[in-house]
């Protein structure tokens, strides 16, 4: 088993796993992640963390009905797992108390350009 | 995941059939089934065809490689099967690419020069490929294109000989009676260029229309769009897509009618344009049953294209012989008509009548007769560029093997090394091979990024419309491909087998003197560059010679300051009115109401014979144009003998002027005052005898290709264009003035002029083409040469350091170091010219039979090539051979 951090692109798709419920599948994922952040990404990259989040047991998967549009090939539907969620919890948490650790960084810093002047 | 029931491309058999979308490429997904593992194939597979239905319902472009990208981009560790993963091969594979780099990474001078040289060669490849293979493609669209084929004539009647791309009027009805072996056939009526008026008073200019028999439809698979192609009743047309956007915008136009020639034509059906590449582009398709001419017996005049769908697994070539069979039966009747020759008579003097077949795929590049619809490709310019493209990619080639067995000494110890450790010759080989197959991938990388970029240069350059050569109609793509690794492997293989072959003990010891060895064969090499660069060269002087002396050679009329109003027809009875204010305007130095220019196609031929002749053979088939009495002082055309036509003299009705080859045709002594009439009993013009009153200096009205042809000038309204001669710098005052005029006289009709000494251009567009690309190339071949050359020159100076150093230490100058290095690079030039020069001026002589008015290859024809090569070269080795030189000797002596 491979480490259990979460890179920044895996957290991203974890979260829109998250986010998006009922019909989380690759490409879906991967217009997501573009229409949220505007970079873009390979629906193979997207793909691939998938798969490592799986790995990791953070996300579990099923395939479900095939579409005309695809060709008559089925969709595998992602959904997020305890552990998964336990994962984007702990990063939150871990943000969350560094920037609190921050002593006022925006109004101590105008106080000390105004002073600086 | 563990279905069984699998069908090849990972879908479950009973999902196959709901497949919707557009087909997808089908290398990717065969690519992604057979290299990635099984489980991910079906969600893979599906996401892909998802993302490309997506883009399908976009209209996005670039959809092919769209697709290939994101299939390549799941070529990732974790999709890949397992035998991918972890294999000796592959990490064989891996070693060596990483040698392959570090190796590129380390002479960056000498990698850019490989890497360049090759990629401008395989981009002209490319370009030369995409030109040929949409030269190639003409005609093929059609569904029937194998067994449709066009009749042409090819006819000799006393001392006339004509090669028509046209046919009689009977001849299609009468073959297909005659012969079971043809399907079906119909005819075209080709008719130029039209104005037709919607109902609205839009009138618009359609480029090539033709009155048509119904059955074309049948033989030629047009796309229907709308309606029915059903052009069976008199009245009725169908029209191209664009040709009904322009007239009706987006509204549907069937069951609309407009006006074309005084009358009023009911669309029946609208079909998709007509491919480019296609040796006819008729925007509109009339019915034949309008044209009178269509149901005539007359197997004399020659003015119908007939197409004839044969029978599947008819060999044409016995239907052709069968032909003969059935001409007395036609054509006896046609010559009682005319003269009171017998048929057996005819035959003897030898004359004859002989119809043949053209497949219709080799129309656009094998046919070149007289009333082509369009003017065609020609394979001789297929054969010279395919030539010329190839040889570029040569030299390309040759740089790669040059540099790389100059450099081996810099190899040498790693292969001494390797052999010592137990590798054998094989691998060693397989090793320089991908060195050399990864060159040529980068270059071809570089190549299509050229290909891309250069695009809209050279669909101008060579009049073509190519938006995509990749994954467009062309699919250029896995020819790309293949060729890349086949350069590859050809630049790599010498050097491979060269390098490989070194004996280790001799490589470690240091006793082998590298990059000496094969000096003879590198000298081979770069005279091979220069031969071929030589010879480019020599050709693009020869071509431009040869179109400077059609540029410039006296025509017998002058081209230039005529200014040339097109649709003047349309005006009607106002046409009159129109060029009389013309004339008065002070930029017109004259004008002359003519359709008949020696600039324009306008042409038609009739035959004519001397009044008292009673011979049958006297007659002359000559060009009938004609035109009023300020035709010749406008064209600046020279009266040999005899006066102009006279506007005061009610006589000159019937007079008419003859050029001197209709003279010489003739055999007139004395031309003034003779009478002609037509043959048999027809009439010219209404006009049954005609009188000569002058003589016109030939003049040349067709390809230079060409003799200059008999033709008369008759005095009858013509009323196709104005032409008119103006004052020279006055060019903007006289069009601002004539739009001014001409929407005066009538805003509706299209206002179109030209340049005649641009129309005059426009004749040797194919020949400036040509003249074009032989630039480029010659410029190109020279440029990736004295790359080359520039490489090599460093290398080998490099090696010679030492030996320079001591020369000078010993006393030499530098001029002598240089001479010294250049005397090496001028031998091999002299031999290559004494190779190419022969065969480029017996290539080029060839080339020049083409034309029956041309230039003659000269001495300094010869010696431009000659002095640029030979400069190029020295300027090249020069450069290097002056910084070795101007070194302190102690810098390349102190190491050691």
């Amino acid at each position: 088993m491979k480490g259990s951090q979460l890179g920044e692109f895996e957290e991203i798709i974890l979260l829109l796993v998250a986010v998006m419920q009922e019909d989380a599948y690759g490409l879906a994922i991967q217009e997501h992640f573009q229409e949220q952040t505007g970079r873009t990404a390979a629906i193979g990259a997207v793909h691939s963390a998938l798969n490592r989040l799986e790995d990791k047991g953070f996300v579990e998967s099923k395939l479900a009905e095939a579409t005309a549009e695809r060709g008559g090939r089925r969709k595998r539907l992602f959904s997020m797992t305890l552990a998964g969620k336990k994962a984007l919890q702990t990063s939150k948490d871990l943000r969350n108390n560094l920037w609190d650790q921050i002593p006022e960084f925006g109004m101590e810093g105008l106080k000390a350009t105004l002073k600086w002047i | 995941m563990g279905s069984d029931s699998r069908v090849w491309d990972g879908r479950t058999e009973s999902n196959a059939e709901m497949d919707i979308g557009p087909t997808t490429p089908r290398w990717a997904d065969r690519l992604i089934l057979w290299l990635c593992q099984e489980r991910y194939a079906e969600e893979i597979l599906g996401d892909l065809e998802e993302y490309y239905f997506k883009l399908d319902q976009r209209n996005s472009k670039f959809k092919t490689l769209k697709y290939w990208y994101q299939s390549l981009q799941f070529m990732r560790l974790y999709a890949l099967k397992t035998p991918f993963k972890r294999s000796n091969t592959r990490t064989m594979l891996n070693m060596n690419l990483k040698i392959a780099v570090r190796s590129l990474k380390r002479d960056k001078f000498y990698s850019f020069i490989n890497i360049f040289g090759l990629a401008l060669g395989i981009a002209t490849c490319l370009f030369i490929g995409m030109f040929i293979k949409d030269e190639l493609s003409y005609d093929q669209h059609w569904k029937n294109a194998d067994r449709i084929y066009r009749a042409v004539g090819h006819l000799r009647f006393a001392d006339n000989e004509w090669e028509m791309a046209t046919t009689p009027a009977p001849m299609s009805a009468a073959f297909k009676e005659d012969f079971p072996e043809i399907e079906e056939s119909a005819r075209f009526r080709s008719m130029g260029s039209a104005i037709v008026e919607n109902n609205d008073q839009l009138m618009i200019k359609i480029d090539q229309h033709a009155f048509a028999d119904q059955e074309v439809f049948t033989i030629f698979s047009f796309n229907t769009l709308k309606g029915t192609l059903d052009i069976s009743e008199p009245n009725t047309v169908v029209i191209s897509q664009s040709m009904a956007e322009k007239l009706f915008g987006n509204t549907d136009a069937v069951g609309k009618s407009f006006e074309y020639s005084e009358t009023q034509y009911q669309i029946t059906g609208v079909y998709e344009d007509i491919p480019a590449n296609s040796h006819f582009h008729y925007e509109m398709l009339c019915s034949m049953e309008n044209w009178s001419n269509s149901t005539n017996k007359e197997w004399g005049s020659n003015n119908f294209r007939t197409y004839f769908l044969l029978q599947d697994g008819t060999d044409y070539e016995k239907l052709e012989a069968k032909f003969t069979t059935v001409y007395e039966k036609y054509f006896s009747p046609m010559l009682a008509a005319v003269s009171d020759v017998s048929w057996d008579q005819f035959l003897e003097s030898g004359s004859f009548v002989d119809f043949s077949l053209q497949p219709l795929e080799s129309i656009h590049l094998h046919s070149d007769l007289s009333y082509e619809i369009e003017q065609n490709g020609s394979f001789q310019y297929i054969i010279l560029f395919g030539a010329s493209g190839l040889f570029v990619l040569i030299i390309a080639c040759i740089n790669f093997m040059n540099i790389s067995t100059a450099r081996s000494s810099t190899r040498a110890k790693e292969v001494g090394m390797r052999k010592v450790l137990g590798s054998l010759k094989r691998y060693l080989i397989n090793q320089f091979m991908l060195e050399s197959v990864l060159n040529a991938v980068i270059a071809a990388a570089i190549a299509t990024v050229l290909l891309y970029t250069l695009l809209p240069f050279f669909n101008n350059l060579t009049d073509k419309s190519i938006d995509n050569p990749y994954f467009g109609n062309l699919m250029l793509f896995p020819w790309m491909l293949a060729g890349t690794l086949i350069v590859g492997l050809l630049a790599g293989i010498y050097p491979a087998i060269y390098l490989s072959s070194f004996k280790p003990i001799k490589v470690l010891k240091g006793e082998l003197r590298l990059g000496v060895r094969s000096g003879w064969m590198r000298n081979t090499l770069v005279t091979i560059q220069f031969c071929v660069s030589v010879i480019l060269i020599f050709g693009a002087v020869v071509i431009n010679s040869q179109l400077d002396f059609i540029q410039n050679k006296s025509l017998g009329f002058n081209k230039d300051q005529v200014l040339i109003l097109n649709n003047t027809y349309m005006m009607g009875d106002k046409i009159e009115s129109l060029i009389e204010e013309l004339r008065e305007h002070p930029t017109v130095v004259n004008a002359t109401m003519t359709g008949f220019l020696p600039t324009s196609n306008n042409r038609s031929d009739s035959p004519m014979v001397p009044k008292e002749s009673t011979a049958n053979d006297d007659f002359v088939s000559l060009q009938i144009w004609r035109a009023d009495e300020h035709y010749i002082p406008t064209m600046n055309m020279n009266l040999a003998e005899g006066r102009n036509f006279d506007k005061n003299l009610a006589t000159d009705s019937n007079a008419v002027i003859l050029n001197q080859a209709a003279v010489d045709k003739f055999g007139f002594d004395n031309p003034i005052g003779q009478k002609l009439k037509p043959m048999g009993t027809y009439k010219i013009m209404g006009l049954d005898e005609f009188k000569v009153i002058g003589v016109l200096d030939n003049f040349h009205f067709d390809s230079f290709k060409e003799n200059i042809d008999p033709m008369v000038l008759l005095n009858v309204r013509s009323t196709g264009s104005i032409a008119m001669r103006f004052e020279a710098g006055k060019t903007d005052e006289l069009i601002t003035y004539l739009n001014k005029t001409w929407v005066e006289f009538n805003p509706n009709i299209p206002f179109e002029y030209t340049f005649m000494d641009q129309q005059f251009a426009a004749k040797y567009n194919s020949e400036q083409k040509l003249s074009n690309l032989f630039n480029i190339f010659s410029g190109l071949a020279i440029f990736i040469a004295c790359l080359g050359l520039f490489g090599l020159a460093a290398f080998t100076t490099d090696q010679r350091k030492k030996e320079l150093g001591i020369r000078k230490v010993l006393g030499a100058s530098m001029s002598q170091l240089m001479i010294k290095q250049l005397s090496g690079y001028t031998k091999l030039l002299i031999v290559s010219m004494l190779l190419a020069l022969p065969i480029g001026i017996y290539l080029m002589s060839k080339w020049l039979e083409n034309f029956v008015y041309r230039t003659e290859i000269s001495v300094l024809m010869i010696a431009v090539p000659i002095v640029a090569v030979v400069l190029l070269a020295w300027i090249t080795v020069s450069i290097i051979s002056f910084r070795a030189a101007r070194q302190n000797p102690v810098n390349n002596l102190k190491y050691e």
